[in-house]
């Protein structure tokens, strides 16, 4: 047996990804845990309210987003159908959660594009009317935002772990024993997808309970989520606030995982529920409607998320923007000879930081993913601990980052940031290469080897091409995860380091909704790029080879 | 039951025909094979019958269940029970889950699985209900399939090569089981393989599909 | 465009303009002695540029050739700290210079005395800075003698790169820091980095949070736009290095003495932490066919959004722009103003019930039923150009002008200060203890009050700050810089008084109590 060429690489990823992890923990839990601190959280005017609009609507805005995907996959489990979803998914996917935020809120809000399009000819509006259609105290636009992002979110890592689960075949066994499209794929492929997606799900459920980037354009105002509320204080010089700011992040940690845990029994109790129903024999065959209706909202909610884009591109190059007008008055072109040199100024460090992380990924996960291919519950095992420190609240962990940052004095450094982006990075790279490298079949290999290639020579001649497919997607996801990336840059940059995320958020919390746009623009155009040129690249490698993963 | 009706056929893909004007008949209780070596479009042929072909394809001709016109139906509308290579048992679910699922509707939970342990048992495997499908051995795994197929009632029978990754000894056990199972129930059943055994063991017409041509042995 | 008067006239300075022509002459000199002792180019052009002279001979080669003996540059300074004894120069420029060159002081200080004429007082200027320039131009030859001490700053900084953490959210304020960056880079050989921040105490904790992890020095930040509670707190846990804001040349031409913000920040003592940066007068904006009468008090205005329900809102508290308007309309609408100025205590509750009765009848016909604000002064400037508002407020009385030059708000918009008087305050710079560019950072900020910079950041097609320079101080062409500054129709006119800020207790207990009344 020739050595391993992988020495040490499972340690080496886990040690980048877990050790900022725990020495955040670590310095949240020693700053935080503070009990005059805690009766101040406390006794925040409506505390409760907060922390109860962060969990319903992240948990509400996860459970419909989770619905939706199952329902679109279902749609689009047949037919060359699945392809287009990807495609029509694409820019949504791209689009960071702040850009979404700051679009939304452009088309949502009583001056925003919705009514102008029908004021003042059909409804007889000449000023936008006082309605709370956005930062409701219901929450009910926050979780539309999170609704979009995160449904395109879950159709991606639904369509990698296809590669585990004969999802199709289920399907048409299913269909021949005569149970409808919906039915048959929630009762038999849904629960096995399912099973492939719970750490990413965790932390959609998480980053909707705990995000600042949709939460502050389209949450509830006074009070605002209790993620939002703890940034404010984070941001606020009185120490004795600053001090409440950490303390309340352990109070976030304690409740998402108490949401957790709740979401493991609601889990368990759906799985119940769902065989009860699987065995039940109903067929459930008159399901026209309900695909009818179901693709109508599937359809209206990517309309919204397309018209964000809409308008965040007008808003961008509008000058003064009245109601009700449609289109911006001003001259266009002088409204973005001004704005986009700054915006495009950005765009360099931004795109380096983002190829760099997705590049210093994949060296990291692929030798890993090498030197588990053969041992599933290893593999498994990786993924969960990646996948931690995304289940951690953002902000808990990151403080305790920041300190550790500085005490090695590189906070402010490329290395630091990048190392910031790795954490965010890494466990995604992983849910999608190690799998793929799994599923290769072992044969290939062992007949190269009897073939008389080397390991080196196999591994690249037999192993990478058909990875490649999946790296190139990797590659994308990473790319745009670098990009979307605002409070880990905003820390580990120690406020020096200037992407189009921190810049747009920089500009949203100002209120220059215009500038914000530009900014938001590119924040998009980045992440979209990337994942066409992958998909693009992906279809044309090996276009003649059918036999070839996808 | 109805005769199963093939008529007039073709399948193309990207401008190739596999075959063209495929006409069988398959009468109730009897057992057509179809062989052909691979590429010749068989489990074309039964994807275009269960309506799962990929849009790649193009296909002309009509399926018929006695007068009824299947060509156009939904898959779960059609009612034709197939049987794939391996058995497909849904992992998630136990054994008697498999049989429940495919079980039609009606009667109370209760009866309905009491109608499942009675199908085991009558495939002498009694007692399985409660077993994870994965730990049931190749052949048992078919009889499961088989029993789930038969418990949704289907008004024709599909099998796709389903006893080709059995090792011999089952093999011939579940070939006579199936299809004295598809006799007794008055199945039009449609095989397709390549293992002249098989054929033989059928016993009905045989249409071969290699060439593009169709010969009725 | 002039800054704002504050108080009285002041007694000394009226006498001080009439033949500024021998000023202009010792400029002159200062600068053919420059290029003829080999300064730097570089040098000669910075001092061209301070003055606003046109170049007169080509450039030279930056060579190595540039050290003439430093003590002929030592001579000067001391020569003009004599002059500076001899003409009466008030006591705190003599400390100026003293502090500038870092030289003992021989003489007990003087009472402030008779006023030196603006010829001398310019003459020295031109003097000390050609021989602060004089001194820069000695590159670093390990000569021994020891280098005057803003010369010394200056050669340190050059090479620098200072993070400049200041608020990013105006893309004119963001082309004005892109502006000084350039005119640094080509002046000084340093490089400005605009860091930013959504809010400055972002900076402030990112500063503790280095402290906290033990660094004293190489630290994140190096100049900080600051005022009020950030600087209070900064101060109080001793992240601020200093005092040096009285230190940098330009210092000498701020108006200390007659505008008091400059000195009390949000009545706490600046003690030479923090350089006036700019200044702010609380402003109200409002689109002008919906208000045809202008409110000029709170009851006006009070009564206005009682008959427009749902037009008007303010930035939520603690937005700075949000707590800046309560303590606006307290300022108003209390008897007891000057309790103000004192820490809050006990009768917080008494002197704030005018305000709570204020804002409860006003919330119930305000924007979303006062159950929502916009998040910031900003936000609430979008929702006034969509049109959802029809108010706005700013601490920069030109900010409309701005907007509507850069289409960003339409030409409709009126601006007023209320006729009881318009809240002030000052804007600052700041170094934190443990800058690694603490001589950039200097450099930094005496080019930001440099009369050039001002002037620009005055004008209203740059900024439209106004400025904290003392504009008797200033020479003709300097002053005229301040000339050509344009400004905008929705500027209003300077308010009839400047109100001081509460003391800072003031703001942190009515953010509180404002949150306890108004969150359900």
């Amino acid at each position: 047996m020739t050595r391993r060429w992988y020495p040490g690489s499972r340690g080496l990823l886990l040690a980048v990804s877990g050790l900022p992890a725990l020495a955040g923990l670590a310095a949240a839990l020693w700053v935080g845990a503070d009990i005059d601190a805690l009766r101040r959280v406390l006794a925040t005017p409506g505390i409760e309210l907060s922390m109860a609009s962060a969990l319903w609507s992240g948990a509400i805005a996860t459970a419909i987003a989770l619905f939706l995907a199952h329902i679109a996959m279902a749609l689009a489990a047949t037919g060359g159908w699945r392809r287009s979803l990807n495609n029509l998914a694409l820019p949504l996917l791209a689009m960071p959660h702040l850009a979404v935020g700051i679009g939304l809120v452009l088309v949502l809000a009583p001056s925003g594009l919705l009514l102008r399009l029908v004021s003042p000819w059909a409804s007889g509006l000449t000023l936008p009317p006082d309605w709370q259609t956005v930062q409701d105290p219901f929450g009910l636009s926050l979780i539309a935002g999170l609704v979009i992002k995160e449904t395109c979110f879950l159709l991606l890592v639904l369509h990698a772990a296809l590669s585990q689960v004969p999802a199709e075949r289920l399907l048409q066994q299913a269909r021949s024993l005569g149970y409808g499209r919906i039915k048959g794929w929630f009762v038999a492929v849904a629960p096995l997808l399912q099973r492939q997606i719970r750490l990413p799900l965790a932390a959609v459920l998480v980053f909707g309970m705990t995000n600042v980037e949709l939460a502050i354009p389209l949450g509830p105002g006074l009070p605002p989520t209790f993620a939002v509320l703890l940034w404010q204080w984070f941001t606020d010089p009185d120490p004795q606030i600053h001090a409440q700011a950490y303390t309340g992040t352990l109070l976030l940690f304690a409740m998402t995982l108490l949401v957790l845990g709740g979401a493991a029994a609601c889990g368990a109790a759906v799985r119940r529920v769902s065989q009860h129903w699987a065995t039940g024999g109903a067929r459930g065959v008159r399901e026209r409607g309900l695909r009818y209706g179901l693709s109508g909202l599937l359809a209206a909610l990517w309309a919204l998320g397309m018209l964000a884009v809409v308008a965040i591109i007008l808003r961008s190059a509008s000058g003064t923007w009245r109601f009700p007008a449609v289109l911006p008055s001003g001259d266009v072109l002088s409204a973005w000879r001004v704005l986009a040199p700054p915006a495009l100024d950005i765009a360099p460090q931004t795109v380096m930081f983002a190829i760099a992380t997705a590049v210093a990924g994949l060296l990291l996960v692929l030798p890993a993913a090498e030197s588990v291919h053969r041992n599933t519950d290893a593999r498994r095992l990786i993924g969960a601990l990646l996948f931690l420190p995304l289940l951690l609240p953002q902000m808990t962990f990151l403080f305790g980052v920041q300190v550790l940052l500085t005490r090695l004095r590189i906070d402010g450094t490329f290395v630091a940031v990048l190392w910031s982006h790795l954490i965010f990075a890494l466990p995604y790279l992983w849910s999608l290469v190690a799998p793929a490298r799994a599923a290769i079949d072992l044969r290939f290999a062992d007949v190269a080897r009897t073939l008389g290639a080397s390991r080196q020579r196999t591994w690249w001649r037999i192993t990478a091409p058909l990875l490649a497919r999946t790296g190139l997607v990797a590659f994308a996801l990473a790319f745009s995860v670098s990009v979307a990336l605002y409070l880990p840059t905003l820390f580990a940059g120690a406020g020096r380091v200037a992407t189009a995320a921190t810049e747009a958020a920089a500009a949203a919390a100002s209120g220059s909704l215009r500038l914000a746009s530009m900014h938001a623009i590119l924040l998009s155009v980045l992440p979209f790029f990337a994942f066409a040129i992958a998909y693009t690249g992906g279809a044309l490698l090996f276009r003649q080879r059918r036999g070839v993963p996808r | 039951m109805n005769a199963l009706v093939i008529d007039r056929v073709s399948l193309r893909i990207g401008g190739q025909p596999l075959f063209s004007d495929l006409s069988v008949r398959v009468e109730p209780g009897t057992v057509t094979s179809v062989i052909g070596r691979s590429g010749s479009g068989k489990s074309s042929l039964l994807a275009f019958l269960c309506g799962t072909l990929p849009g790649s394809f193009a296909a002309s001709g009509r399926i018929l269940l006695g007068d009824e016109d299947l060509t156009s139906a939904a898959p779960e509308n059609r009612r034709l029970g197939i049987l794939f290579q391996d058995a497909l048992l849904f992992p998630h679910l136990n054994v008697r889950g498999n049989l429940l699922f495919g079980l039609r509707h009606g009667g109370s939970r209760r009866a309905r699985r009491q109608h499942a342990d009675d199908a085991l048992e009558s495939m002498g495997l009694a007692g399985f209900g409660d077993r994870d499908p994965e730990t049931l051995s190749g052949g048992q795994k078919s009889r499961v399939a088989l029993l789930r197929v038969l418990l949704s009632e289907p008004r024709a029978l599909l099998l796709d090569e389903p006893f080709s990754s059995l090792d011999d000894d089952s093999r011939n056990q579940v070939r006579l089981l199936v299809f004295d199972q598809a006799r007794a129930h008055g199945l039009p059943t449609l095989l397709v393989t390549h293992d002249r055994e098989d054929v033989e063991a059928a016993g009905g017409p045989v249409v071969s599909l290699t060439d593009n041509r169709q010969e009725s042995v | 465009m002039r800054s704002p008067r504050r108080c009285a006239p002041r007694d000394d300075g009226g006498t001080a303009s009439p033949s500024l022509r021998g000023c202009e002459a010792a400029v002159a000199i200062s600068i053919r002695l420059a290029e003829s002792v080999y300064l730097r180019d570089r040098h000669v052009a910075a001092l061209l540029t301070i003055t606003g002279r046109p170049r007169r001979c080509a450039p030279r080669d930056d060579g190595g050739t540039a050290s003439p003996s430093l003590r002929g540059c030592e001579a000067a300074v001391a020569i003009s700290i004599r002059l500076a004894e001899s003409v009466y120069l008030r006591d705190r420029h003599v400390a100026a210079l003293l502090t500038i060159t870092g030289r003992p002081r021989r003489f007990a200080p003087r009472d402030d005395g008779p006023q030196l004429p603006a010829l001398a007082r310019h003459f020295i200027v031109g003097l000390i800075l050609c021989a602060g320039l004089a001194a820069a131009a000695e590159p670093d030859t390990g000569s021994n003698t020891v280098p005057a001490d803003w010369a010394q700053i200056q050669s340190d900084a050059s090479g620098q790169t200072v993070y400049f953490n200041a608020w990013g959210g105006d893309p004119s304020i963001n082309r004005y820091l892109a502006w000084a960056a350039e005119e640094l880079r080509a002046q000084h050989d340093l490089r400005l980095v605009h860091v930013k921040v959504t809010d400055v105490a972002e900076a402030v904790s990112r500063i503790m949070a280095e402290k906290a992890a033990g660094r004293d020095e190489g630290g994140s930040v190096d100049l900080l736009w600051i005022n009020g509670e950030n600087f209070a707190a900064l101060k109080r846990a001793n992240l601020l290095w200093g005092p040096w804001a009285e230190r940098v040349p330009h210092a000498a031409l701020i108006d200390w003495q007659d505008n008091p913000t400059t000195r009390i920040d949000m009545t706490l003592p600046t003690e030479g932490f923090e350089l006036p940066w700019g200044t702010a007068a609380f402003t109200l904006f409002y689109h002008e066919p919906h208000v045809p009468v202008p409110p000029h008090d709170p009851a006006a205005l009070l009564a206005w959004i009682e008959q427009h329900p749902g037009r008007f809102s303010y930035p939520q508290p603690p937005a700075f722009l949000g707590s800046a308007f309560l303590k606006q309309l307290l300022l108003l609408l209390t008897d007891e103003r000057e309790r103000l100025l004192k820490p809050a205590g006990d009768d917080f509750a008494d002197v704030a019930e005018p305000l709570w009765q204020w804002l409860d009848r006003a919330h119930a016909a305000m924007w979303r039923g006062g159950r929502l604000f916009p998040p910031s002064g900003p936000a609430q400037r979008e929702l006034l150009a969509v049109g959802e508002l029809d108010w706005m407020m700013s601490y920069n009385p030109s900010e409309a002008s701005r907007a509507i030059r850069q289409q960003e708000l339409h030409e409709t918009i009126g601006a007023l200060h209320f006729s009881g008087g318009a809240l002030a305050n000052t804007h600052f710079l700041a170094i934190p203890a443990n800058a690694s560019a603490k001589a950039g950072a200097m450099v930094t900020a005496n080019f930001l009050v440099s009369p050039r910079a001002q002037a620009q950041k005055a004008d209203e097609r740059h900024w439209g700050d106004p400025t904290v320079l003392d504009m008797s101080r200033l020479a003709t062409t300097e002053r005229a810089l301040f000339d050509s500054a344009s400004t905008g129709a929705a500027t209003p006119p300077a308010p009839d008084q400047f109100l001081p800020e509460p003391h800072p207790s003031w703001t942190t207990r009515l953010e509180a109590a404002w949150l306890r009344r108004y969150v359900r």
